[in-house]
């Protein structure tokens, strides 16, 4: 470390890397210096001036979190006259707005009033929605921010409550301009911007218009950033309070990105999700699918138990009976065919431990290798970091902004950056708006190749003419959760299959539209799908918040996911189902707990994920090593005649409210 | 040759082209041509004479006649009285208001006599449309000297030497903030001319750009060449169409001498300027919103550092300078540092252009030296306040200077000497108030300017000035307690010290140097609830004079709310319950001749209405 760059904070010598800021330095030497505007990782913006700290020589108070830390300098964080001011930034944000949470002075009159007249502006008797939670309120009782000196402003904007999930109260607003850096400096939705000036100022879409009328793609970074009750989630607006409410870390469900999630449960219930700050790969960005795609979990419409066809008809049944019907069956078909003749399509969407589980069954107790996956997967896992630092980025089929939003964010701030973007097939991709090269195929790829190139695609589509190119590195991003998973628990993806070799099949949800050859189908699902109809055996199972486990994701990186809610009735997770169905069969399987599984089977045989437990994955993942020694030769795309399994589609609907509001107007020609 | 031996220079500044100065000169020429002297007398369209208010103003020369308020009727007369008879026209002579003798002579007038032309040296002698009229007077020597004898250190150098401090308001040495741009990294930088000027009632970078814009577009590229910069912007705003235009002409015609372009003089050095319209917000005056401008986006200012000179256009190294700071350049380089900094004060050096706006007979923009003082510029200069009132403040720097007492006339006027007294040099506005100015209600309506202007980035800047106004409203109200006072001023204090720029930096200037330097005239309002100026209309009564009203009813005419009865011939009645002191019936019997004064403004202890 370079002597040169050292100074003093509060009298504790910090060393500093040039071109830090005095608040990088102050958080990292745990001193705590007060932020509202400061948003990580966007450039800071200086604008709400509740950091200023004292620096010695300096005429005036400094604002630490835009002011670089210099060789020598001496910095107080509290000295009185900072505190002072800093309490009068704190008194002019809360007279700014209708802050009905502050301590009152002198005049119980006046409170009443402004109550009402909050009341009347908000719609609602309740307090400020971020009650508990806001930074602003903290930092009002932190600093003891409590005599109203001063007359408030009157709210200048209304409500804006008609858009279907973000609510903008303007009353609330402090103008810290966090959410307009969140879409625009991070998410790149370019959506938010600041509106008129001086007193009147206002965060508007673009043409003060209104959410759905704008670019917003509801990807909620905004309403995150928020430090106060400005912008909400409309649906759990009054319906859950910060101590009604205990928070879950685990891994986002819905692509192979893998985003850390805080889901936030009230009584059995998920009310909210928020991206965890300091994770990766994520740094607490989301996309809607993450961040608004839960409302399944809690459906009516969810399967609570197994179903047997009987005379033709599915019905009720308990789980032994289920069981011992799959048992006997599969005993009757093995005998008569062999044991090639049982086959399992597993989801890509399950946990390695189930997915461990399954292969298990099949393998030893029922000596067949067929276990397989039709979700595409191809070459080498992402590496988030090279977008950031690449020079040209080829966009090969990926269509990031609907299948992985959070990495089309990274793009488009490498794009901000400097970085070349160019698209191959174009048509169908949002991405091709920010593209300073668009290309139909890959043919005319070649030429444009130079220093530090780097290629993302969608493992359906084949890169194999340019795979092996100098100067170019080729990612692929998966779409589903665990491909990588699955790949590393030992189950490939299949691209040419002969459904007749198969007389039993147990389906995760899998779509198959020819099943008549198939002797005896079981279908494990979450919702009622097409396909049931035609099993002799409908199994319920609990999904991804309802049991513990772990993801491999796209850069494989093991992530923890946990049991947040119980599922309903008697939905059960899949790990637990080819348990008891080993059991059925005459095998004690000793692992009760998928933690046990996980860390005396898994990690014990494959040797990529050697000594990754459980502990070690207590908050963040962990990434495995040596990941280009685990990867595919080429591409394996979807075999034709399969769908996407059952609950993909069903996730898609019920993203399909925002669905329609951003593909709409995609289709409107922007 | 006796060829164009007399010059008739016309003013071609905004002021004058307002009063039709264009249709006189037209009227001369056309006069001139008549008679056949057009061999003798040529008729120039010059830039701001700076005597604005008595325009169309016409100079004789090389007689040194000056005219003012020139007239169509008096053309013919200025031809055949004055160019063939040699006898000035009496009726067009300025007559100083103070003294009211006529004073034909330019150089005998105050206004112009202690004046010292630098950067406006130009101004009444060339016809800024023309680039060979610049050259004639040396123009782009200094380019020549600059690109073919001097290394682009030694040009820093020598800016450095000869002192030069930006003119855009904070007064950051020129040379400086060229070493720092050339010595950033990077291979492209740019040059910024700062054209914004947004102040309102200044015009002095609009009368250099209007004047001699030659000399800027030359400081620009001597600037371009000792920086390493290849390109400049000139950001002017758009409320300036006459200076957009000549900056456009100047360009051209630059362009077509090759003095703008490649390879210009055949040097090597290469630098092409583009002139960009401003976005209209005085917020985008300060150098990073103009930055952010010119890129566009929304002028905002943005922290600093990074500063321009690290971080500018498109995150380049960028060099911006204020309008007047380019045009001393050249002649800076022509008669050197040595010559340059002998005129000043030991910190600051050179000239400095104000506009003298306010209760004060010369209003105008004049060039001093740093270091006159204000009582010269405003007594000698300025020629005293009309209608014998007493001198009671002055405000320096624009909406955000503070205001300067009568003990601190005398106060040599540089960076440092202001800044001591509260105020700021700003751009160099400089408004004289009389004793009929109540210093609350002023500093209030100074603020209400910051309000409509802050950008509302940050808390301080966007709330806090807010505040402070609805404090002013209060005391001018007479409302204000002690506890108001006290935290206006701590308020002040705060935004003045935490504010991210420029803006709300000074924008409490009005209000700390008013609390400061009349603290009496606040504790007025406060305290006895009275305005002593008899400004504030919630602190002061309208009363008839019984012994003095004739009764000519004069005043019951104009009385908008008939608050004023009374029959013909007796003392009239003012109700005070229906007056809303607009000040009709005041003005209107103050000018008659008969009763004079007989309705009197009031401001009484504890006078105020109830509420
Ligand atoms: C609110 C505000 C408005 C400003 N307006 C102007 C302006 O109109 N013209 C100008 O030259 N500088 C203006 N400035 C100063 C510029 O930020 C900058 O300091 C100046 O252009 C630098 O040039 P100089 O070094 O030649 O003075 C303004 C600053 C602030 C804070
Ligand atoms: S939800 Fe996302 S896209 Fe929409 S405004 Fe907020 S940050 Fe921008
Ligand atoms: S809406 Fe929230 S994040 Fe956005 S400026 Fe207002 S307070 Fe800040
Ligand atoms: S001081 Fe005023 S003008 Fe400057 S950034 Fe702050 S709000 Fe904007
Ligand atoms: S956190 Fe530094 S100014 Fe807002």
């Amino acid at each position: 470390m370079d002597k040169d760059n050292v100074m003093k904070i509060n009298g504790k010598t910090c060393e500093f890397e040039p071109g830090e800021t005095i608040l990088q330095v102050a958080t990292r030497n745990n001193i705590h210096i007060p932020t509202l505007c400061y948003l990580k990782g966007a450039h800071p913006t200086g604008a709400c001036r509740m950091c200023v700290v004292e620096v010695k020589g300096a005429p005036g108070p400094i604002a630490a979190c835009s002011s670089p830390a210099a060789k020598n300098m001496e910095v107080l964080t509290d000295t009185p006259r900072i505190i002072d001011a800093r309490k009068m930034v704190v008194e002019l944000l809360l007279i700014s707005g209708n802050h009905n949470c502050a301590v009152r002075g002198k005049y119980p009159q006046d409170w009443t009033d402004f109550q009402q007249e909050v009341e009347t502006y908000d719609r609602a008797d309740d307090i400020c929605v971020a009650y508990g939670t806001c930074k602003l309120q903290a930092l009002a009782y932190k600093y003891m921010v409590s005599e109203r000196r001063l007359d408030r402003i009157p709210t200048r904007y209304p409500l804006e409550y008609d858009d279907p999930l973000v609510g903008r109260d303007f009353s609330r607003c402090i103008l810290c301009g966090r959410c307009v850096q969140a879409c625009v400096d991070v998410q790149v939705n370019n959506a938010l911007s600041h509106g008129y000036r001086g007193n009147i100022a206002k965060i508007v879409v673009r043409g003060d218009m209104t959410l759905p009328d704008s670019d917003c793609v509801y990807c909620g970074e905004c309403i995150q950033a928020c430090p106060v009750g400005s912008l909400f989630e409309k649906r759990n607006r009054f319906s859950s309070r910060m101590w009604d409410i205990t928070q879950v870390r685990t891994t986002c469900y819905y692509c192979g990105i893998g985003c850390q999630i805080n889901l936030f449960i009230k009584e059995n219930e998920i009310v909210k999700v928020e991206g965890v700050e300091e994770a990766k790969p994520n740094s607490g960005r989301l996309c809607f699918k993450g961040r608004f795609g839960f409302d399944f979990i809690h459906s009516g419409k969810r399967l609570t138990k197994p179903l047997i066809k009987k005379k033709g008809k599915l019905s009720e049944a308990s789980w032994d009976e289920a069981l011992t019907l799959i048992a006997a069956k599969i005993n009757e078909i093995k005998d008569k065919y062999g044991p090639e003749a049982l086959g399992c399509m597993v989801s890509t969407k399950n946990t390695n431990e189930d997915l461990f589980q399954a292969k298990k069954f099949f393998n030893n107790v029922l000596s067949s290798e067929q276990v397989f996956h039709f979700e595409p997967a191809g070459y080498i896992g992402i590496e988030y970091e090279d977008i950031k630092n690449a020079s040209t980025i080829v966009i090969a089929g990926a269509d990031l902004n609907r299948d992985n939003p959070v990495a089309a964010s990274y793009v488009k701030q490498a794009v901000l950056k400097g970085a070349r973007l160019i698209v191959v097939d174009p048509d169908q991709n949002e991405l091709s708006k920010f593209a300073h090269v668009r290309l139909k195929s890959l043919s005319g790829l070649e030429k444009e190749i130079r220093d530090g190139t780097i290629l993302i695609h969608d493992p359906d589509f084949d890169v194999s003419s340019v795979n092996g190119k100098d100067n170019l590195k080729i990612y692929s991003i998966t779409r589903e959760n665990n491909t990588n998973g699955a790949y590393l628990m030992g189950i490939t993806p299949k691209s040419d299959i002969d459904l007749k070799a198969y007389k039993f099949i147990y389906s995760m949800g899998q779509n198959i539209k020819d099943v008549k050859s198939v002797d005896f189908l079981v279908v494990q699902d979450v919702f009622p799908g097409k396909l049931q109809e035609k099993a002799d055996v409908v199994l319920p199972a609990a999904v991804w918040v309802e049991y513990d486990g772990t993801y491999i994701s796209s850069d494989y990186r093991v992530n923890r996911v946990r049991k947040a809610v119980d599922p309903p009735v008697e939905a059960k997770p899949t790990w637990l189902i080819f348990k008891e169905l080993a059991g059925k069969m005459g095998q004690d399987w000793e692992s009760a707990r998928e933690k046990e599984i996980w860390e005396q089977e898994i990690i014990k045989n494959i040797s990529h994920l050697e000594g990754i437990n459980y502990n070690i994955l207590a908050e963040n993942g962990v990434k495995i090593k040596e990941i280009e020694k685990i990867s595919f030769e080429k591409t394996v795309s979807t075999p034709k005649g399969f769908e996407r399994p059952n609950l993909h589609k069903i996730l898609a609907e019920q993203c399909r409210d925002l669905q329609d509001i951003v593909q709409k107007r995609f289709k409107e020609g922007k | 040759m006796k060829k164009n031996l007399r010059q008739l220079l016309v003013c071609a500044g905004t002021g004058c082209v307002t009063c039709n100065s264009f249709e006189i000169k037209e009227q001369l020429e056309q006069e001139i041509f008549n008679r056949g002297l057009q061999d003798e007398v040529k008729v120039v369209a010059t830039g701001c004479q700076g005597f604005c208010d008595r325009g169309p103003i016409v100079i004789v020369q090389p007689d040194g006649i000056f005219y003012r308020q020139v007239t169509r009727k008096e053309v013919p007369r200025l031809i055949t009285e004055h160019l063939l008879n040699g006898k000035p026209i009496k009726e067009l002579i300025f007559e100083p208001p103070e003294t009211e003798v006529p004073v034909p002579n330019l150089m005998d007038i105050g206004f112009f006599k202690h004046q010292r032309l630098i950067i406006l040296r130009n101004r009444g002698r060339l016809d800024p449309e023309n680039i060979d009229e610049y050259i004639g007077f040396d123009g782009y020597l200094a380019l020549e000297k600059a690109l073919t004898k001097m290394k682009p250190e030694n040009i820093i150098t020598e800016i450095k030497n000869a002192g030069l401090r930006g003119r855009g308001g904070a007064g950051f040495p020129t040379g400086i903030k060229w070493e720092l741009t050339r010595k950033s990294s990077g291979d492209i930088k740019y040059i910024v001319c700062n054209g914004d000027e947004g102040d309102p009632g200044a015009f002095m970078d609009r009368s250099v750009l209007e004047a001699d814009p030659h000399a800027i577009i030359e400081g620009m590229l001597i600037g371009g060449r000792a920086i390493g910069a290849q390109k400049g912007f000139m950001y002017v705003r758009s409320e300036y169409p006459l200076a957009l235009k000549r900056l456009r002409i100047a360009l051209k015609q630059a362009e077509e001498y090759g003095l703008v372009g490649e390879d210009i003089l055949g040097t090597g050095f290469n630098f092409s300027i583009e002139v960009i319209p401003g976005a209209g917000a005085f917020v985008c005056g300060e150098e990073t919103a103009l930055l952010a401008s010119i890129e566009g986006r929304v002028g905002r200012p943005r922290p600093r550092p990074p500063y321009p000179a690290e971080k500018g256009l498109w995150d380049k190294p960028t060099c911006i300078n204020n309008v007047e700071t380019w045009a001393n350049i050249p002649r800076i380089i022509s008669r050197g540092a040595e010559w340059f900094s002998a005129i000043g004060t030991e910190t600051s050096k050179g000239t400095k252009i104000f506009s003298l706006v306010g209760k004060i007979n010369n209003t105008g923009l004049v060039e001093v030296p740093m270091g006159i003082s204000l009582r010269d510029i405003i007594f000698e200069i300025g020629g005293g306040l009309p209608k014998g009132k007493k001198f009671k403040a002055v405000q320096t720097g624009g909406p955000s200077g503070g205001c300067i007492p009568e003990k601190l006339l005398d106060l040599p006027i540089d960076y440092d000497s202001l800044a001591q007294a509260g105020s700021i040099m700003g751009s160099g506005g400089m408004i004289v108030m009389d004793e009929d100015t109540c210093m609350v209600d002023l500093a209030r309506y100074f603020l209400n300017f910051t309000v409509q202007e802050s950008c509302g980035k940050c808390t301080p800047c966007r709330v806090g000035t807010r505040h402070m106004v609805e404090l002013l409203d209060k005391i001018c109200a007479g409302l204000g307690t002690a506890a108001d006072l006290l935290h206006l001023e701590f308020l002040a204090k705060t935004v003045k010290s935490t504010s991210l720029c420029g803006l709300g930096q000074t924008a409490p200037n009005p209000v700390l140097t008013t609390i400061k330097n009349f603290r009496d005239e606040y504790e007025a309002h406060i305290v006895d609830k009275r305005c002593p100026a008899l400004v504030c209309k919630a602190l002061i009564t309208y009363r008839v004079i019984k012994e003095k009203c004739t009764g000519c009813q004069r005043c019951v005419s104009v009385c908008p709310t008939g608050a004023i009865t009374g029959p013909r011939a007796e003392a009239h009645n003012l109700d005070i319950n229906k007056c809303i002191k607009c000040r009709a019936c005041y003005e209107i019997c103050r000018f008659d001749a008969i009763a004079g004064d007989a309705i009197r403004i009031e401001s009484e202890p504890g006078q105020q209405e109830e509420v």
